[in-house]
């Protein structure tokens, strides 16, 4: 390297240097944020919410990223008016308070909250009514709930939940679980119409533990989260409930079945690594004749 | 601030925008100039812009590093051409307050106004700052720093619950997350010991002449571990997870030949046990008291310890399974009680993050014979166990499809057909009429 291009490396430096000293503090956040979510990734999912607040008061600076990208376990409130419950979520939030969509009202109560247009309104009522019979087929308890609103692009999203415990003490029909929680967060965007079609982009993450408890076994406890993604140009011609419903549950059950099949299945494989099951072994010794 | 170089023209109160000038990309160009210099003011950078009649524009900061939550009232300040005055102005009431504030002109602002409604302005920089409601509301609460023990707890906590084998990747993170060495290091030599003597972990000798197990039963002093078959102490790197150096045992730190006979005949049966069960299985006994007995007569107690640990990151999979066997010579009873624990972790985290932690304990015991007999039964005891507790393992993943996972989630509806999203409306409809019929729940 000559003279003449270190000078050039120099004045380019010089230039440019403000630029690379903002670079660098950004690419400082971003390493910061990375490793965050690179804890969050190993954690025990049933340690998630002390988790989530511990990297808020390490990273205060991160709060609204860390709370947009970390899943939390789902709230539940019991609605005023008709002693319903609803799921508590970012998308019925104003200020402290959380918009019910059974009554349509914030509790507690909260002057100008935001609600939905009556249009969409009207179609937040069927979804949630629709939905409950849907959560009811598949869960055979639980509780759910829809909320929609306008986005920015002419569309709008929709964000179904729901919310079961399975087990013996809640919902659990079959009484196996002693504990069991089951998380379902479906943000669904629905992008403007066109010529009689819709884009829709799906977003489902489940969260969920299961622990049965009994003499002879102890304590067998499988807890985790996955989220995946589904995009769809549809026909608005059966309406967007319908639509939405449809890639919901269909997604739903793909996420269940590779929990069920994939994840378990991969626990399962690496404990019978560690100690394979008595079939795979070569027979047990006869005990030997013992010279006393 | 950083100096513009871009520098575009705003309509002022017009109804005919020429947005086209300013679309967000058009802008971003832009955009890197207007990044303030973050030792001065908060680094914000301009994300979005939106237009109405009266609204001179909206703008959003990305917020990158707000002081402490959304409490920080952002202010901003338009410089504009022709040597005026900048113009002030204030974040968008918006319900409820958005994290990300955006700028406005209102009306209020035009007490002065500085421009006409039919004039052009253009716009040669903006300048932010943030002033923390710290300052500008004393009565509210000031939540302070974490105090460097409180930071160290918290990453204490993180490193403690660290899936098997994991501990290192979770401290490569932390010590990103923490941004100090101090904080780091302290919580690290605090945590790495208690891990890893709770996950019983096993390191190899310097010399490869064997493992040592770090664990309770077989510490010597914090960074000391006794291994009783080769008699030797290791000396570990708890951090590092490795051992630097080893030493013969001292008299003192080993039992006495009456019990080392049990220990020792113990040790050879646990070992051949499990080198037939686990493929990489590591066992080590102990004597944890009476181990300066010398003949018949007095009570003693050993622990097997049984380790089995497989790591595939590149697979996305860990595991580990350990046992731990308390084994109680009782001399009156002639009898010998056995407890055991037993605990299986694993972990799968490919586009996701699933983990099993399973454990048991149970009870036995057998007769206080010599240390040959007693040493096949206790180890046939804990073959026996063992097999049955993985066999009950997967019974519970067996049960899972079927019965345990369908508490949660059923596969299929109970009407065993896929939901009638085309048909909702017969809900709506059959609810009306239970309504009407007064049949309703």
């Amino acid at each position: 390297m000559n003279a003449g291009q270190i000078i050039n490396i120099y004045r380019w430096w010089f230039l440019e240097r403000e630029k690379l000293q903002i670079n660098r503090f950004f690419l400082n956040l971003f390493v910061k944020m990375e490793a965050a979510m690179g804890l969050m990734r190993r954690m025990p999912p049933k340690h998630t919410e002390t988790a989530l607040s511990a990297l808020l008061s390490l990273l205060p600076h991160h709060s609204s990223d860390l709370l947009s990208q970390v899943d939390q376990p789902l709230q539940v409130v019991c609605d005023v008016d008709n002693g319903k419950e609803f799921i508590l979520c970012e998308y019925n939030r104003d200020a402290d308070s959380y918009r019910s969509p059974w009554s349509n009202k914030y509790h507690p109560p909260l002057e100008d909250g935001m609600y939905p247009s009556s249009e969409l309104r009207t179609l937040e009522v069927e979804a949630n009514e629709v939905f409950t019979v849907y959560r009811d087929q598949y869960y055979e308890g639980g509780i759910s709930s829809v909320y929609l609103w306008e986005d920015d692009n002419e569309g709008f999203v929709a964000c179904f939940l729901i919310k079961k415990d399975g087990s013996k003490y809640g919902h659990g029909r079959r009484g196996y679980l002693h504990e069991g929680g089951w998380d379902a967060i479906h943000v669904i965007q629905v992008g403007p119409e066109e010529e009689g079609m819709a884009h829709y982009c799906l977003t489902s993450t489940i969260m969920l533990s299961l622990t049965t408890n009994s003499e002879t076994s102890g304590t067998f406890s499988l807890s985790g989260s996955i989220r995946r993604q589904m995009k769809a140009d549809l026909s608005v011609e059966d309406g967007h409930l319908c639509n939405m419903g449809k890639m919901i549950e269909e997604l739903e059950g793909k996420l269940r079945n590779q929990l069920d099949q994939v994840y378990f299945g991969k626990t399962k494989e690496m404990v019978c690594t560690l100690r394979p099951p008595p079939e795979l072994l070569l027979p047990m010794p006869l005990p030997e004749a013992r010279n006393p | 601030m950083g100096i513009p170089t871009d520098s575009s023209t705003i309509g002022l109160f017009s109804t005919t925008f020429d947005c086209a000038s300013w679309t967000p990309s058009n802008f971003s160009g832009a955009a890197k100039t207007f990044l303030v210099d973050p030792c001065i003011v908060a680094p914000a950078s301009i994300s979005s812009y939106t237009f109405s009649p009266w609204t001179f524009s909206t703008f959003s900061v990305t917020e990158s590093s707000l002081p402490r939550g959304a409490i920080a009232i952002p202010s901003c300040e338009l410089l504009i051409e022709h040597d005026r005055a900048p113009v002030f102005l204030s974040p968008a009431p918006t319900n409820p307050p958005h994290p990300i504030p955006h700028f406005r002109f209102n009306e209020d602002n035009q007490s002065n106004p500085i421009y006409r409604e039919d004039e052009t302005i253009v716009c040669i920089g903006i300048n932010l700052s943030y002033t923390s409601s710290a300052m500008a509301d004393e009565e509210e609460p000031q939540e302070t720093e974490l105090s460097d023990n409180q930071k160290i707890d918290i990453a204490k906590w993180f490193l403690l619950n660290s899936p098997p084998g994991e501990i290192q990747y979770m401290a490569k993170d932390l010590r990103l997350v923490l941004k100090d060495e101090n904080v780091y290091g302290r919580a690290a030599s605090e945590a790495f010991p208690l891990y890893n003597k709770t996950h019983i972990i096993s390191l190899q000798f310097p010399n490869r002449s064997g493992d040592v197990l770090v664990s309770s039963f077989s510490e010597i002093s914090e960074d000391e571990y006794l291994d009783p078959r080769t008699a030797q102490v290791g000396k570990v790197d708890h951090v590092k997870q490795i051992c630097t150096e080893i030493r013969p045992a001292r008299d003192e730190e080993l039992p006495t030949p009456y019990i080392e006979d049990y220990r020792c005949a113990l040790d050879a049966e646990v070992s051949k046990y499990v080198s037939e069960a686990y493929p990489k299985g590591v066992c080590s006994v102990y004597c944890t008291s009476g181990k300066d007995v010398e003949e018949p007569g007095f009570d003693f107690e050993l622990v097997v310890l049984i380790t089995a640990t497989r790591l595939s990151p590149q697979n996305f999979c860990n595991g580990s399974w350990r046992s731990i066997w308390n084994i109680e010579f009782m001399d009156e009873l002639q009898s010998v009680e056995v407890r055991g624990k037993m605990q299986v972790g694993a972990h799968y985290f490919e586009e996701g993050n699933v983990q099993l932690d399973a454990q048991h304990e149970c009870k036995d015991s057998t007769m206080f014979q010599s240390p040959d007999d007693s040493s096949f039964s206790l180890a046939n005891i804990i073959r026996h166990h063992e097999t049955e507790y993985m066999s009950s393992l997967e019974t519970s993943y067996s049960n899972l499809p079927d019965s345990t996972f369908k508490d949660l989630r059923r596969k299929l509806p109970v009407t065993r057909t896929l939901f009638p999203w085309h048909n909702t409306m017969q809900f709506s409809l059959t609810r009306d009429i239970t309504k009407e019929l007064g049949i309703e729940k």
